[in-house]
């Protein structure tokens, strides 16, 4: 227990350390892509969870984004300002914001309960297609409904909570609150899976009818994998609409699952770290060839789409290359990374 | 509003429903049959729809059937060069969809499910941004190659192009499933739906087989390409999205694999969009397709038409 | 424990990667000789057409000011940025041209949902912010920093429900609209709520996906409510799709659009099938002013291609901010964004306007009849018809 405080203290200060750091020194786009990848991380390594850990296969990440918010910004406009009206930006407060997450967080797990119990009888790409259904049903009905702003969505969303000594873009917090989500959801998640409950659904991944031999509750523990999953959703999309100020039904399509999807395999699926690092290639693959874009715009010979060409490009290659992604099942690690280095490089000392 | 007014209103949305689904079922036919065989959802088959009707269309162009500027009006085709378009669309798709497979999904048939499904989302996202780069992106006029007519049946309208829709439809689900059950190119690709393995021991080419299925759902998603931009003339590089996805669903519903399911699944859920859609709110009618595929899912996961199967211990 | 290590080397690793991105202690101040304009549109995927249409005219304005010799003898440079038809997009390069480029002022965006997700950086940034196009009245409210050059869709919904009833003399109208679109949602509710409170009635709304190609139960929905006209606040990609079906259903009560009908292709795709039908548009392209004429000569000589609405507000927007250049006594982002409030009585290719206490440009609708070929103007409403 004294161990979980002290691993969370460093992560509070590594987040606090980080944030301040970064408001300081680093140019605000550049902490914006970090802040992207942060929340793209929360969603690939909740998601790993479900379908890496236990072996099911969701699409509907987005819809239990746009749960969390839709529950979250509600709250955390009509608390802060005590009105739906356009108006100047503040800042949340530290109680307000934290009602927010939490009512968003447990909004989207009751959601997963809802639609995993009975779509989690399903196997394989059948799931995922009801997933996927259920993400756009979220969508469509979101848009309708006129109170929280129909098609345009919700506006003026506060800003993050303030804190001591942090000045900068936007308050300079976004990324305290987000990186903070993130290592907690990790710390969370590496000793998930250590744990029974972890070894239970790895057990199912590989053989679901030998674990219930061995007295596990399979649907249960699925939805259990599939609630966690959607809780820390549910926390991205209300941290993803305080960072943007305004959030839209269409901010979360069927693209987007499939996006974070995408960032699982390429990290490789059932790996924590591999998750992380398909988030930030998903993330910034787009960001960094958009230069090339511009300058081709502005040398006269404008290729309409140019980078997603080239992402999709090498997204194709790089699984035919790596089809296991670039982690595989394992963990990044000292000796996974030496297992990298050529024997020849490494001399005498590698595997024969 | 009258009785009378209702059941007129309902056979309407049918006949709407019917000629929406016969397109979902055609393009259905590609996902189920590359999905019985590969158990590979073929995202990419939605962008293979959308170079149908482009094809098509730049073949008319290039043979002056359609205005140089944006003021003309286009001339129609005679109906043998029309369906000669046709058929060179349909070999076209026919080989991207052949190239695909060989490119993107056979360095990967022994790699698991997902990277595969990966890639396909690769090839369908460059399909997708290539096509606006090369054809622009803005809607194109696609060519008159029928004149519009409308029929009246009653109290039933019902354009000429969507009698085109439902025949053409018929016919070639009549013919795949013939050619799938009496050929002996068809029981190859039933033996290798049913076992790969085993079929390869039996001296079928599985490769050659697989890449004749890419072939044949490339070419029906051609003809499906064609008939929707004949019935709604505006064509962009992105019209496979919505429709990719609505197919691949009805495949689902009907029971993945199967032909008469994909056929079953597309007319159910075009009707179902229509009537439920028409009948109640337009808007939810995405939503319904969905809300449908999930009910038939929890009570027969394998879909309507699907062979259930059996968990192997 | 060694996982969490490597862990954190490898954050570190991506940390600074970044370093490149430093923060330049001493900003580096606008060159002397030149003005950056920030540009962001969708310059690919689904809308691609809009914005490069509207780039076009922004293009065209930029120029002929500098052909002209810029202004005050600085030359203005484009930074143009492509929001990938995504809001979210939207607001990553709207830092990127904030913070990073460090333009004077911003144009952008045609689409309501982009610029309200840009709006809060420029707020934020105190850069001026002028869309060229985006009628959506949440836009302009997001902060003072937010301005436009086009009217609204209150106005806009209001004129047409105006029209139909007080000129066409219709008493029931029917809503097609895309349900997923600000524009779209935002004309029709504005649409009816002017509609009824005339003393009109909608006897029927049908709603699809703005993705949809299809619309025939949306058709058949309406067709059976016998209306007298038609609302149908779309896009042009749609319409003549939308305007097929009707006819194909055998509807013959004439449609009603808003400046989203406008594109040199919208007779082409609708055939003849919008004959007779009306929208409301920001200027007569008949319109014997020599502005107008001018523009329309300088666009088809420059791009070889007809201008449509977007180019035209684009390239006031330009001209806007030149204005305010001029009015506010500098090209800095606090003296253009005062200039901006003082724009007054300005006389643009769309029409002679001035920007209000909420940021909106004052200016009328023209009503176009569309002919078999050609665009009739058939009523002016200024802003102060409707109240």
């Amino acid at each position: 227990m004294a161990r979980t405080i002290a691993i969370f203290l460093a992560a509070l200060a590594g987040c606090y350390g980080l944030n301040w750091f970064l408001a300081e020194f680093i140019e605000v786009v550049y902490v914006d892509y970090l802040n992207l990848i942060g929340i793209a991380i929360i969603l690939a390594v909740s998601l790993n969870v479900v379908n890496g850990l236990t072996g099911q296969f969701s699409l509907g990440h987005a819809g239990f984004m746009a749960v969390g918010a839709f529950v979250a910004s509600p709250i955390s406009i009509w608390l802060t300002y005590g009105e739906f009206e356009s108006g100047p930006l503040a800042h949340a407060s530290l109680l307000h914001f934290g009602l927010a997450l939490l009512a968003c967080g447990v909004g989207a797990a009751l959601v997963g309960v809802v639609v995993g119990a009975p779509a989690l009888r399903l196997k394989g790409d059948y799931l995922a297609i009801a997933t996927l259904g259920f993400g756009e049903i979220t969508r469509i009905m979101l848009q309708s409904q006129d109170i929280l702003g129909g098609p345009t969505g919700l506006k003026r969303i506060p800003k993050m909570p303030q804190l001591p000594g942090t000045a900068g873009w936007d308050g300079g917090t976004s990324t305290f609150w987000i990186f903070l989500v993130v290592a907690v959801l990790v710390i969370l998640t590496v000793r998930l899976q250590r744990s029974t409950f972890g070894r239970a659904l790895i057990a199912i991944r590989e053989n679901e009818l030998a674990a219930e031999t061995m007295g596990i509750r399979s649907s249960r523990m699925k939805v259990m994998a599939f609630v966690y999953g959607a809780f820390f959703a549910g926390i991205a999309g209300a941290l993803f609409a305080h960072y943007q100020h305004s959030v839209r039904p269409d901010d979360f399509t069927a693209v987007r699952s499939i996006g974070v999807v995408v960032m699982l395999v390429l990290g490789g699926l059932g790996s924590v770290t591999g998750a992380i690092t398909g988030a930030v290639f998903v993330t910034l693959l787009p960001i960094m060839l958009r230069p090339v874009e511009e300058s081709l715009a502005s040398s006269g010979t404008p290729i309409t789409g140019l980078s997603m060409i080239v992402y999709a490009l090498l997204l194709i290659a790089f699984m035919i290359f790596r089809p296991q992604g670039i982690f595989g099942q394992r963990e990044l690690s000292l000796k996974l990374l030496r297992s990298w280095v050529p024997s020849a490089v490494r001399g005498k000392g590698g595997k024969p | 509003m009258a009785e009378a007014d209702i059941t007129s209103q309902l056979l309407q949305y049918s006949a709407n429903g019917l000629a929406k689904g016969s397109t979902y079922a055609l393009m259905a036919v590609g996902y189920t049959l590359v999905y019985g065989v590969l158990q590979l959802i073929n995202f990419a088959h939605a962008e293979v729809y959308m170079l149908g009707s482009h094809f098509a269309y730049y073949q008319a162009r290039w043979a002056g059937y359609l205005p140089e500027d944006s003021a003309g009006k286009p001339e129609s085709v005679p109906i043998g060069l029309a369906l000669g378009f046709v058929a060179v669309a349909m070999i076209a798709c026919s080989l991207v969809g052949m190239l695909i497979e060989r490119i993107a999904y056979r360095p990967l048939r022994n790699a698991g499910r997902l990277a595969p499904l990966i890639t396909a989302i690769g090839v369908s996202l460059l399909l997708q941004y290539g096509g606006q780069a090369v054809f622009g992106t803005e809607p194109k006029l696609f060519p008159t190659f029928m004149e519009t007519e409308v029929y009246e049946l009653g109290p039933i309208k019902f354009p000429n192009t969507n009698v085109l829709i439902v025949l053409t439809t018929v016919v070639l689900m009549t013919a795949l499933t013939l050619f799938v059950t009496k050929t002996r190119p068809g029981a190859a690709m039933r033996a290798c739906s049913h076992d790969m393995k085993t079929a390869r021991l039996m001296g079928i080419n599985v490769n050659a087989t697989i890449s004749l299925t890419f072939g044949i759902g490339s070419a029906m998603a051609a003809v499906a390409g064609v008939l929707v931009a004949m019935d709604q003339p505006a064509i962009t590089p992105l019209m496979g999205v919505q429709i990719g996805l609505k197919a691949f669903v009805a495949a689902v519903v009907g029971g993945i694999g199967s032909i008469p399911g994909a056929a079953l699944g597309g007319l159910i859920l075009g009707v179902s969009e229509s009537v439920v859609g028409g009948l109640w709110e337009t808007s939810y009618a995405e939503a319904v397709a969905f809300v449908f595929l999930i009910v038939v899912l929890l009570f027969k996961p394998s879909g309507l038409l699907g062979k259930a199967t059996r968990e192997k211990v | 424990m060694r996982t969490a290590l490597a862990l954190v080397m490898a954050f570190m690793a991506l940390v600074l990667s970044f370093t490149p991105g430093c923060k330049d202690k001493d900003p580096d101040p606008q060159a002397a000789n030149e003005i950056k304009i920030g540009v962001f549109l969708s310059l690919s995927d689904a809308n691609a057409d809009f914005g490069k249409t509207t780039l076009n005219g922004i293009q065209l304005a930029v120029d002929e000011i500098n052909e002209k010799g810029g202004v005050n003898g600085k030359k203005l440079v484009l930074v143009t940025k492509d929001t990938r038809s995504s809001p979210e997009q939207a607001q990553t390069v709207a830092k990127e041209l904030a913070t990073q480029d460090k333009v004077a002022v911003a144009i952008g965006s045609v689409e309501s949902g982009q610029s309200i997700k840009a709006a809060p950086v420029f707020q934020e940034a105190g850069i001026p912010m002028v869309s060229p196009s985006s009628t959506n009245p949440e836009v302009t409210k997001q902060g003072d920093c937010i301005f436009r050059v086009c009217y609204l869709d209150d106005f806009q919904g209001a004129s047409c429900a105006a029209f139909a009833y007080k000129d066409l003399e219709f008493r029931k109208a029917a809503i097609i609209f895309a349900q997923d679109d600000d524009y779209s949602k935002g004309l029709a509710d504005f649409f009816r709520k002017s509609f009824t409170a005339l003393g009109g009635t909608i006897v029927e709304e049908a709603a699809f996906q703005g993705k949809a190609s299809e619309f025939k139960d949306q058709v058949t929905k309406i067709a059976a409510a016998n209306p007298d006209v038609i609302f149908a606040p779309v896009y042009y990609g749609s319409i003549g799709l939308i305007a097929r079906d009707f006819r194909k259903q055998g509807v013959k009560a004439p449609l009603l659009g808003g400046d989203g009908w406008e594109s040199p292709q919208l007779i082409q795709l609708a055939g003849e099938t919008l004959e007779g039908c009306y929208f409301g548009y920001h200027y007569d392209p008949e319109d014997s002013d020599p502005k107008v004429q001018g523009y329309l000569k300088a666009y088809k000589a420059k791009f070889n291609t007809e201008p449509n609405s977007l180019s035209a507000l684009g390239y006031d927007a330009v001209y806007t901010v030149v204005k305010a250049i001029e009015l506010g006594g500098g090209d800095t982002s606090a003296q253009i964004k005062d200039g901006l409030t003082k724009i007054k009585d300005f006389h643009g290719v769309t029409g002679t306007y001035s920007i209000d206490s909420g940021r909106n440009a004052q200016k009328a609708i023209t009503m176009l009849k569309i002919g078999g070929t050609d665009l009739k103007k058939v009523k002016v409403i200024q802003p102060s018809d409707i109240k």
